[in-house]
């Protein structure tokens, strides 16, 4: 459990530290909107390559990045098996054996799933990279500013959202030693029906509810102590202005997804041609 | 100057139904001089943590009057004034960060108050320095030991450059080397900045370096003295539930037992002193 | 059966850029009847040696054997971890935040039910468990465990553990946020749990005065390594390297090592505040001073036990 980088900042300084965090934000909405439109592998390929490229930008080792698919490795293995014997689309061969039917159309369909759903993680992974959670609030608070007219607490929202964020690692860390806590008095969580372990996790579970709560009461007298709320003006140390580095930024990322919207619409996916350029080649 | 002062303060915490709701604080009147440093101990549920947040307004009292440098924490329109003059400390750290970038968190007081954008880079400056952690500016807390921790956490409540710093048993989740950290930053902040230092703990060592230490049992005020004198009230404690320095304890054993040595022995030096004047050659 | 760990390594996050020694070559032995300090800064691996001697963390190199149950990294043979938990009780740091159930009761009860036990005997196991660790079960069994003081709670969550009745039981510093009066209290409800149910006990510790009270052995750990393991006269001769893994002498040393300095000589074997005591009080006896018989330092007057150490040092009639 300890090894979740989800929510993590990686304390170091380059380009992509400094970046307007608002950018950021937008970027990784439009990243994750453009998963939605790549159509080959080439175009997978590519987004890798992209994200590999702003990673070493980052100063952050390609490494941790993929460290953060550790999390949903349950996940991503279930939703592969259940595209790929549960396939509803049009297939051309099917190969049956027993009651399991497979087709090259629902290999190429999980396939594409997990590499989308992978990608996804990473990408938004290098968003907590590279922003401090307070950046994130100040980001956040700043991009709904709009929403304070219709009298949403927009900086209270954010400061929520990035606290609980800064929670995170605290919270499995302590999920970790409760969960071995139980385990020493002989506690089973690894064996039974999925019922019978969601019962088992009851005693891992309500500790830590309690434990959350009790952090939470503490927290809420540091954020008074700290005169939370003093000021209805509330000030910002660091200042959010674009700089010539956001400009290239958003000129590198608008090539990306203009390259991979070109495969989609314009050259139909560029894998087709790779097959034929080596089918010629063979032949 | 008075920093803060108690007139016969009540507090009780809201009870079940069908019982009566006991005081946490029971009539407590005290006045902390500016400048002073001040332990306060007692055992768990002795009503020293409910008078910690009467002191910065986290808490307001039921009867009687918490003023600090003369306002009423009641006032409600000037609760922050009080707020930025008493800071406070709380007991684990890590529930009292509010940024995964250190000089982000150290902000995030500054920032509250409204203050101009060179302001509060000038005190996030100052605050990591005085908690000797300016090189980790710009990391992140994440995996720092408790007693790096429990110093940036003093430095974010040094940023809204409070007068009075007040520890609730801030050093109780550390292991020796950390407390040793943060008492070291805890007494510069009282000698060299003048500031009036509240410190709330169960460890007796930490208690012989205040000036005044206050003993508190069933929401009252028990003792109130310096250290030596109320170490050596042997009775007194051994009813609060307190027990001195391990110095003391020897001290005590060795006089219970026939020799004569004081009661009243805090220090290491002169323990030693006693027993030479008894078993050196001369 | 005694404990032998051997060539014990371990790293966190094996195999990525995270990775993370805890433990180097650890080996040590640990006879039955003792009672172990460890000690070490945050960091030090304690922790992680500790976890391992009940199979909550995984071997990866080396051997851990645990009252004749063997620990390898090998798949095959599966070691019987019912038995071992069983064996070997394990409180954690803060236990009173792992109280989970309605009532005390079963909650206490929640490890024997694990073991297979049904609901009357667990029951009766923890109405003996809370008996032992001197909770009434009667007055407190059908509370709910936020009901409970917190000093009550930490003794249920105690109670929680040996339940079980393990022949060992380690503590991860049981005394740690208790006022001065509470920690007196675990110390010695400990002595009493060694004496009347796991007679081979290791705790955890930060404070130098205070295990040196009661422990028989102490094992410093330092960067993952056993940085000392020898017997404690020995030890406390090398206050500057201990110095240097964050942790200081007993103040009866540091007195002891001053006034040998002004001529005064205690004697070897002053490795604790009572001892201290005694042998001034000896060395008073000796110059003709009328002395009363000491038993140990005892400021609240609640100890059912005398310190360990002060009489095997000292013989009889201190």
């Amino acid at each position: 459990m300890r090894d979740i980088a989800f929510g993590q900042y990686y304390p170091v300084s380059s380009p992509i530290h400094r970046l307007d965090p608002r950018l950021k934000i937008i970027f990784t909405v439009m990243y994750i909107v453009t998963m939605f439109f790549v159509a080959s592998y080439a175009g997978y390929a590519l987004v890798l390559c992209f994200l590999l490229a702003v990673c070493l930008a980052a100063h952050v080792p390609p490494k941790a990045m993929f460290k953060s698919i550790k999390g949903i490795i349950i996940l991503l293995i279930i939703t592969a098996i259940l595209n790929l014997f549960f396939y509803a689309g049009e297939t051309s061969v099917e190969w049956t054996w027993w009651i399991f039917t497979v087709s090259p159309e629902a290999i190429d369909f999980a396939l594409k799933m997990m590499f989308r759903l992978i990608l996804l993680i990473m990408g938004t992974t290098i968003l907590t990279f590279t922003t401090g959670t307070s950046e994130l609030t100040d980001a956040i608070e700043s991009l709904f500013k709009p929403l304070n007219l219709i009298k949403i607490p927009v900086r209270d929202i954010a400061l929520i959202m990035s606290i609980a964020l800064r929670f995170i690692p605290g919270l499995i860390e302590e999920t970790d030693k409760i969960m071995m806590a139980q385990k020493a008095r002989g506690a089973d969580m690894e064996s039974g029906n999925i019922f019978k372990r969601i019962k088992a996790m009851l005693p891992v579970i309500i500790p830590v509810f309690v434990s959350a709560f009790r952090k939470a009461d503490e927290l809420a007298d540091a954020l008074d102590a700290r005169c939370y709320q003093a000021s209805p003006k509330r000030t910002k140390m660091k200042k959010m202005s674009f700089a010539w580095r956001d400009l290239i930024a958003f000129l590198i990322f608008a090539a990306f997804v203009t390259l991979i919207f070109l495969d989609k619409y314009l050259w139909g996916g560029v894998d087709q041609y790779i097959v034929q350029a080596f089918q010629s080649l063979a032949g | 100057m008075t920093a803060i002062k108690l007139e016969n303060v009540y507090y009780a915490y809201e009870a079940d139904e069908g019982e009566t709701p006991v005081n946490a604080v029971d009539g407590v009147s005290l006045e902390v001089e500016e400048g002073s440093f001040v332990a306060v101990v007692g055992h768990n549920g002795s009503g020293k943590s409910t008078l910690a947040r009467l002191f910065n307004g986290l808490l307001l009292p039921d009867k009687g009057a918490v003023t600090v440098f003369g306002i009423d924490t009641k006032d409600e329109k000037q609760i922050y004034s009080v707020r930025s003059s008493v800071g406070m400390v709380f007991q684990n750290p890590d529930n009292q960060m509010v940024a995964s970038v250190v000089e982000d968190d150290i902000a995030f007081g500054p920032e509250n108050l409204g203050l101009p954008r060179e302001e509060i880079i000038r005190r996030v400056d100052w605050a990591l320095e005085q908690v000797g952690m300016s090189e980790y500016r710009k990391s992140t807390p994440f995996r720092m030991s408790g007693g790096q921790k429990q110093r940036l956490a003093i430095a974010g409540v040094l940023a809204i450059r409070p007068k009075v710093i007040v520890l609730d048993e801030s050093t109780a989740m550390l292991d020796p080397k950390g407390r040793r950290e943060v008492m070291d930053v805890i007494h510069a902040l009282n000698q060299k900045e003048g500031m009036t230092v509240i410190h709330i703990t169960h460890y007796m060592e930490e208690v012989l370096e205040a000036s005044r230490v206050i003993v508190m049992d069933g929401g009252k005020i028990a003792l109130d003295d310096t250290p030596r004198n109320v170490f050596a009230r042997g009775e007194e404690l051994k009813k609060y539930k307190i027990a001195p320095p391990a110095v003391t304890l020897m001290a005590d054993a060795l006089a219970d037992c026939g020799a004569n040595i004081r009661r009243d022995i805090a220090e290491e030096s002169e323990l030693e002193d006693a027993i030479c004047r008894l078993l050196c050659k001369d | 059966m005694p404990i032998v760990v051997q060539g014990l390594s371990f790293s966190y996050s094996k195999g990525t850029p995270f990775e993370k020694r805890a433990l180097d070559n650890v080996s040590l032995t640990i006879n039955d009847g003792e009672f172990v300090g460890i000690m070490g800064h945050t960091g030090s691996g304690k922790s992680t040696f500790i976890q391992h001697l009940n199979g909550l963390i995984k071997v990866q190199e080396g051997s851990v054997e645990v009252d004749g149950i063997r620990l390898t990294g090998a798949k095959r043979p599966k070691p019987d971890y019912k038995k071992l938990r069983a064996t070997l009780g394990m409180v954690f740091q803060y236990p009173e935040y792992q109280l989970f159930d309605d009532t005390v009761i079963k909650d206490v009860s929640f490890g024997p039910k694990n073991m297979g036990y049904k609901k009357e005997e667990a029951e009766q196991m923890a109405r003996e468990a809370l008996t032992l660790v001197g909770l009434d079960p009667d007055e407190v069994g059908d509370k709910a465990p936020f009901e409970l003081s917190g000093g009550q709670k930490r003794r249920a969550a105690i109670a929680g553990v040996i339940v079980m009745k393990p022949k060992i039981l380690v503590l991860d510093e049981p005394t740690a946020g208790l006022d001065p009066y509470g920690k007196e209290q675990i110390l010695n409800l400990i002595l009493r749990l060694k004496a009347e149910c796991s007679p081979t006990v290791i705790v955890i510790s930060h404070d130098m005065d205070e295990i040196t009270r009661y422990a028989s052995r102490l094992i410093i750990f330092g960067e993952g390594r056993v940085a000392f393991d020898m017997p404690m006269t020995e030890l406390f001769k090398h206050g500057r390297e201990l110095e240097e893994l964050g942790l200081e002498t007993p103040t009866a040393v540091r007195m002891a090592n001053a006034l040998k300095e002004r001529g005064v000589d205690l004697g070897e074997g002053i490795v604790n505040m009572d001892i201290f005591t005694a042998a001034v009080l000896k060395k008073l006896k000796e110059r003709g001073v009328e002395v009363a018989e000491f038993n140990g330092i005892d400021w609240f007057g609640e100890r059912n036990k005398k310190p360990v150490s002060s009489a095997d040092v000292f013989g009889e009639g201190v």
